[in-house]
């Protein structure tokens, strides 16, 4: 999918390209000079090479009401609050995860070739079996995608029901049939096998060393139980085992028989076999790693003749925790199937939001074609990019929209050329503003009917009115200049200001706009997204929030006058994506 | 109980056709069966988009002297949803008892279904984004929330769960 500028996107303060991680000692306060000192003094250069990692758009940062800080996928930890089957959307119970794995249980299958969901399908026995079996239905897996079906494996159900549970009868039945059918001396184990008799192994290990004089009698890890359960918690052996059964007399040993879970190297099927079947079969009837990898059964599967079904993989709900204070910034509800929230503390309602479009007076008025490809609704209609001429002078306006219920003091700063290869110039005309606070939807819209002086180009009601009746703000809005100083249009919680960028010139080694402007490096030439005009801009907002007596004071140390508003300030670097500037 | 006739036509002859609980109806989509097919308000149907409403099941055989039944729901759409041009809606139909019947569909509220999709699913629910030229197999069920990227085939009976992201095919 093509981006289309220009968009914006904001820069997480965990990265060092920003600023120091949020002090742990004094996060409670939104006060922090000495922080903000340090954004100011250097510059977010959007088009070093880690930049990429610390922007990220609005919608998908979260915002810490504790920490008072954006959080980005980096500085939040996720957490797994429910299991579920995405096939039959049960919910999975964790103690039945830990016990029989991550796959349901329950008939959901996936077909081996093709990942789709397998149906069962009835189908009536055969003639040629005698009378006696003709009537008879017989169930079968079968694709309704790619018509794979568990015929081809040999796989019948008496029944439509308890397909698991009739799956691995068949396949136990099966695989010790083989078995019997293999040299006596050559057995080679299942996986399902090999792992059950290594983990009971490893189990009795552990007991086994232990259990006598435990030096850790107030670890958490005293007893054997606990152990064995932390152990089938994270699967492995931990630390501590390893290295207590170092100091033992007798230290933990391998396994050493199949018995044990020993799983050695058997020619059981030659390689001259595998080859040759491989010849003659094809390469379409040779499995896929994706294949292989769909279940734990089809591991060894070198033919599609030998896949079998896999059940379907459990999906997780997951909240999220801020890192720094452990504070759930999202929690979904505890319910399959819900996609309400109990906590979910979006950036987007939390900090003022920016976003550029270019200044085209006439067509302020009339509703611009949506830009998002995700919507569009004629397969023709797709925007082709336009091109940024360089060393011509382009405005833009710069809205910033206010999601707070408090009006908000913004000042912007931009260095006067963008940093990166090519130097463009960028003026804000109007850096310092006031953005008025949100409401309900209600107050928007009564708002702006009411007050007819705002020209908002956002399609809103009034341009609408506007529209409708032709009105003088319209003819007055053509002949308007954006003035230095001076705010280009306000309405109830947005504010817009005029910008004016030149873009440089992409070339090598061509003359730069600024005389001033520094040399990163000499590798010579534009890198990859080079040309694309990114201008850094350091976001200050500062608002004051009144303190309802009943919160409690420890939000409020280092507010001297306890009835005094407080006074909250957020300093937040945004890269504004304007376009690829013509080469 | 699509109401296809238009309210109150002020214009000469415009592209939508604007129904008295606000659905507009593109002149150029192709509508079948309008008797049942259920629109519930402020949905676009846009140019070029087929609903095939004449694939319902058929009502039993009226007993002697009653009127037949005719009002099945073979497609019920719900509020504010926008089905983009030449779009095919087709029930889905599955072997029952012998014999071929079609199941209802039921697309939820604020859906979104890109231009050039085919849609056959048993269910899609409420704000459901589908993108432009994908195919939602016959049967397949859509949970709320989720998101079917462009050109994803949806293969037959599969549920996508809630709030997911689907692609591929």
């Amino acid at each position: 999918m093509a981006i289309q500028y220009p968009f914006t996107s904001y820069a997480c303060p965990c990265s060092d390209l920003t600023s120091p991680p949020p002090s742990t000692v004094n996060r409670r306060t939104s006060f922090h000079p000495s922080a903000i000192q340090l954004d100011e003094d250097q510059t977010f250069n959007p088009h070093s090479p880690r930049a990429n990692h610390a922007l990220y758009p609005l919608d998908h940062l979260l915002y810490c009401d504790e920490c008072d800080a954006l959080r980005c996928p980096r500085c939040w930890t996720e957490e797994v609050l429910y299991w579920y089957c995405p096939m039959c959307l049960f919910e999975v119970p964790s103690s039945a995860v830990k016990g029989d794995g991550n796959r349901c249980s329950r008939s959901c299958y996936t077909c081996p070739s093709c990942t789709s969901q397998l149906a069962v399908t009835q189908i009536t026995g055969r003639k040629e079996d005698g009378d006696a079996t003709a009537d008879r239905d017989t169930y079968i897996l079968q694709c309704p995608y790619c018509d794979w079906s568990s015929l081809e494996i040999d796989l019948q159900f008496d029944r439509p029901t308890k397909i698991t549970e009739q799956i691995s009868r068949l396949r136990k039945a099966r695989t010790t049939a083989e078995q019997e059918k293999a040299a006596p001396d050559a057995k080679p184990l299942l996986h399902e096998d090999a792992f059950a008799n290594l983990t009971t192994f490893y189990k009795e290990q552990l007991s086994d060393t232990t259990d006598p004089q435990n030096p850790y009698s107030n670890s958490p890890y005293s007893s054997p139980a606990n152990l064995a359960r932390i152990m089938s918690l994270y699967g492995g052996l931990p630390y501590n085992a390893l290295k207590k059964s170092k100091e033992k007399p007798q230290p933990m040993r391998e396994a050493l028989q199949p018995s044990e879970g020993l799983r050695t190297y058997t020619d059981a099927d030659s390689d001259a076999n595998i080859i040759q079947q491989m010849q003659t079969l094809g390469w379409d009837r040779t499995t896929s790693a994706h294949q292989r990898n769909s279940a734990p059964t089809n591991d060894d599967a070198r033919f599609t003749d030998q896949l079998w079904p896999a059940a379907a993989p459990l999906c997780t709900r997951r909240g999220k925790r801020c890192k720094a204070c452990r504070q759930f910034l999202t929690r979904p509800e505890g319910k399959v199937g819900s996609m309400k929230y109990r906590i979910r503390l979006l950036a987007v309602n939390h900090i003022p939001r920016l976003s550029i479009r270019p200044f085209l007076p006439q067509q302020q008025t009339t509703g611009a074609p949506t830009t998002n490809p995700a919507f569009h609704l004629r397969a023709e209609e797709l925007p082709t990019p336009e091109l940024l001429q360089p060393y011509q002078t382009k405005q833009y306006i710069l809205t910033v929209r206010n999601p707070l219920f408090e009006s908000v003091h913004i000042s912007l700063a931009t260095p006067a050329t963008t940093p990166g290869k090519v130097a463009s110039r960028v003026t804000i005309l109007c850096p310092t503003f006031t953005v008025g606070p949100a409401g309900e939807l209600w107050d928007d819209a009564l708002a702006s009917t009411s007050n007819s002086s705002t020209t908002s180009g956002d399609g809103g009601r009034s341009a609408a009115m506007a529209s409708l009746t032709g009105s003088m703000a319209e003819s007055s809005m053509a002949d308007r200049q954006p003035e230095a100083g001076k705010i280009w249009t306000k309405t109830r919680n947005s504010t817009s200001v005029v910008m004016e960028i030149v873009p440089g010139s992409v070339g090598v080694g061509t003359t730069r706009i600024v005389s001033g402007a520094e040399e990163h490096d000499d590798t010579g030439g534009a890198g990859e997204d080079e040309d694309v005009l990114e201008v850094p801009v350091y976001v200050r907002a500062e608002w004051e929030v009144e303190v309802k007596l009943g919160e409690s004071t420890g939000k409020r140390k280092f507010d001297a006058d306890p009835g005094a508003p407080l006074r909250k300030e957020l300093g937040y670097w945004v890269v504004l994506s304007v376009g690829r500037i013509a080469s | 109980m699509s109401r296809s006739a238009p309210a109150s036509r002020r214009t000469a002859k415009t592209e939508y056709i604007e129904t008295d609980t606000g659905n507009k109806i593109s002149r150029r989509a192709h509508i079948e069966g309008k008797q049942n097919i259920m629109l519930g308000g402020k949905t676009v149907i846009m140019s070029g988009v087929h609903l095939r409403g004449d694939l319902c099941r058929k009502p039993e055989p009226a007993a002697d002297g009653e009127k037949e039944k005719t009002s099945v729901t073979a497609i019920s759409i719900g509020r504010s949803t926008i089905i983009a041009t030449n779009s095919i809606i087709r029930p889905p139909n599955r072997l029952h008892k012998g014999q071929m019947t079609y199941i209802p569909m039921r697309i939820g509220d604020n859906v979104f279904i890109g231009p050039n999709c085919h849609i056959s699913s048993a269910s899609i629910s409420n704000h459901v984004h589908v993108g432009a030229n994908s195919v939602l197999s016959s049967l397949c069920i859509i949970k709320e929330g989720s998101k079917v990227l462009p050109g994803t085939v949806v293969p037959p009976n599969m549920t996508i769960p809630a709030g997911r992201r689907w692609w591929g095919g």
